[in-house]
């Protein structure tokens, strides 16, 4: 019944579908996780890399990647597409540049990806990009930015996000550790101390999901003044420790002590489950 | 008319520009910046049409930062310049840009590079080079005088400065401290992007410690 309506994209199924598009959607759910944090003067980017092969060249694979000077992408699904989609971004923000004498704002460079996206959802012999996007960066004023596009051609905007495989369970730890993970990073010394809350956010946030180790691990920074900056596996490797022996200590103090002591850090560490329903 | 000097060294290149803007004997404003970052070790100066100059070297920067973007690269000095001759090249025969170019840049690999384009699509690797009005009296004295020996930044700031005043004295304030109406920009490897602008001599010759070590 159902099969006709997903032959050619533009053809809605009866009850308001469009298949095509709601298979991508799937391609993304299917895709590496991607998380975004946005602070005050640094966004932090973490994506799940998948291992490499042994012989492979590790940093020909690539997740969080630059747009502009000051604007940046991560994205979760088919990365073929994204290579084209985020090409024309590029060029994009050049033409822009070329045309205005300014540099894009991060919403304008977004709200173009998500145009491109929609129409790839409405013209005839072509399929939608199975990929979401956190387009991140900072506007002229200073102000940064971190957005979400998906392969409808809708996007929004948001404090801390995540999209790929298992979104949910990482967008519910992000829920409950954001603000204060961002308390912190307000009352933090300088920069460089609040600019590690934030990574330590998004590598716990990403560890709910991920096999705890650097390896399978990607976190960039990006900053004003120095616009994309990825980790590198041995900065990675000491965070993930750090993050381990933390999460270790909050799980002894809550066997040891039972409830009552334990809460000087708010971080209510969901159980331990490494790897949620690996059904996808 | 433009006058766009450029001299290279042992570890930098200097180019310097007048800052007017003219049509005929009207001056239109004199704050006209006639060299242009392509990055942070590039200099493309320009000399010509001012409309097919802004749209054309534009149109390369713009491209070079794509690049860039896109492959996680820099184009050297070199590559940058056979790019340019191509898009030229290539105009040429359809709608030719009329801009005449110094291309400056330092490679860590290679060190500082200067080279010469013109509106026909000529590209040359220079030791010094001119453009305008200047490249008349210039050239030959740069011809007579410039040394692969002139190995320190001073020596080419001197050597342009001795040189210049015959070009610019109209504009000059008449004293024998010579305000230099232009600007001068520097590449080297202790400084990389642009120098004062406008910058009077005084000012301008601080950079000499940078190279000194």
């Amino acid at each position: 019944m159902s099969r006709s309506y997903d032959r050619a994209i533009t053809v809605f199924s009866p009850d308001g579908h469009l298949f095509q598009v709601e298979y991508a959607l799937e391609a993304v759910r299917k895709g590496t996780t991607a998380v975004g944090v946005r602070g005050k003067n640094v966004i932090v980017l973490g994506v799940e890399k998948k291992s490499t092969a042994k012989l492979q060249e590790a940093r020909t694979v690539r997740k969080i990647v630059p747009l502009d000077s000051r604007i940046c992408v991560a994205f979760a699904g088919l990365t073929a597409d994204a290579r084209v989609l985020l090409s024309k971004a590029r060029r994009e923000c050049q033409s822009y540049r070329l045309t205005v004498e300014d540099s894009p704002s991060v919403e304008y460079v977004t709200r173009y990806l998500a145009g491109v996206q929609q129409k790839y959802t409405q013209s005839g012999g072509v399929r939608p990009f199975g990929i979401s996007t956190l387009v991140v960066g900072f506007d002229a004023d200073g102000t940064g930015r971190l957005f979400q596009t998906d392969p409808s051609g809708t996007f929004s905007e948001w404090s801390a996000n995540a999209i790929g495989r298992h979104a949910k369970t990482v967008v519910e730890y992000l829920e409950k550790s954001q603000p204060a993970a961002m308390e912190a990073a307000a009352a933090a010394a300088d920069d460089a101390a609040a600019k590690q809350e934030l990574v330590k956010l998004a590598v716990r946030s990403l560890l709910e999901v991920v096999e705890s180790s650097a390896k399978n691990i990607e976190v960039a920074v990006v900053t004003p003044d120095k616009g994309l900056q990825l980790l590198s596996e041995s900065d990675v490797e000491a965070i993930v420790v750090a993050v381990e022996e933390e999460k270790k200590a909050a799980d002894e103090a809550k066997k040891g002590k039972g409830r009552s002591g334990s809460l000087t850090r708010p971080k209510p560490t969901p159980p331990p489950a490494a790897a949620p329903d690996a059904s996808a | 008319m433009d006058s766009l000097i450029a001299i290279s060294g042992r570890d930098f290149v200097l180019m310097a520009s007048d800052v007017t803007s003219a049509r005929s004997i009207v001056v239109m404003k004199e704050d006209m910046d006639k060299i242009m970052e392509l990055d942070e070790h590039k200099l493309l100066g320009f000399a010509g049409e001012p409309g097919d100059c802004t749209a054309f070297t534009e149109y390369i920067q713009k491209n070079v930062h794509l690049f860039a973007l896109r492959s996680g690269i820099t184009l050297d000095t070199h590559a940058v310049g056979n790019f340019t001759r191509n898009e030229l090249a290539v105009a040429l025969r359809k709608r030719p840009y009329n801009a005449n170019m110094l291309l400056a840049g330092y490679d860590e690999h290679v060190g500082p590079s200067l080279y010469y384009l013109d509106y026909l699509a000529t590209l040359h690797k220079m030791d010094f080079s001119a453009l305008g009005y200047a490249s008349f009296f210039v050239l030959s004295t740069l011809d007579r005088h410039w040394k692969k020996k002139c190995v320190v930044l001073a020596c080419g700031i001197s050597t342009l400065l001795s040189r210049f005043p015959a070009v610019t004295t109209q504009h000059s304030e008449g004293s024998s401290v010579i305000v230099f109406p232009g600007q001068f920009l520097t590449l080297c490897p202790c400084r990389s992007s642009r120098g004062c602008c406008p910058p009077c001599v005084s000012s301008f010759l601080v950079p000499v410690s940078w190279c000194a070590a």
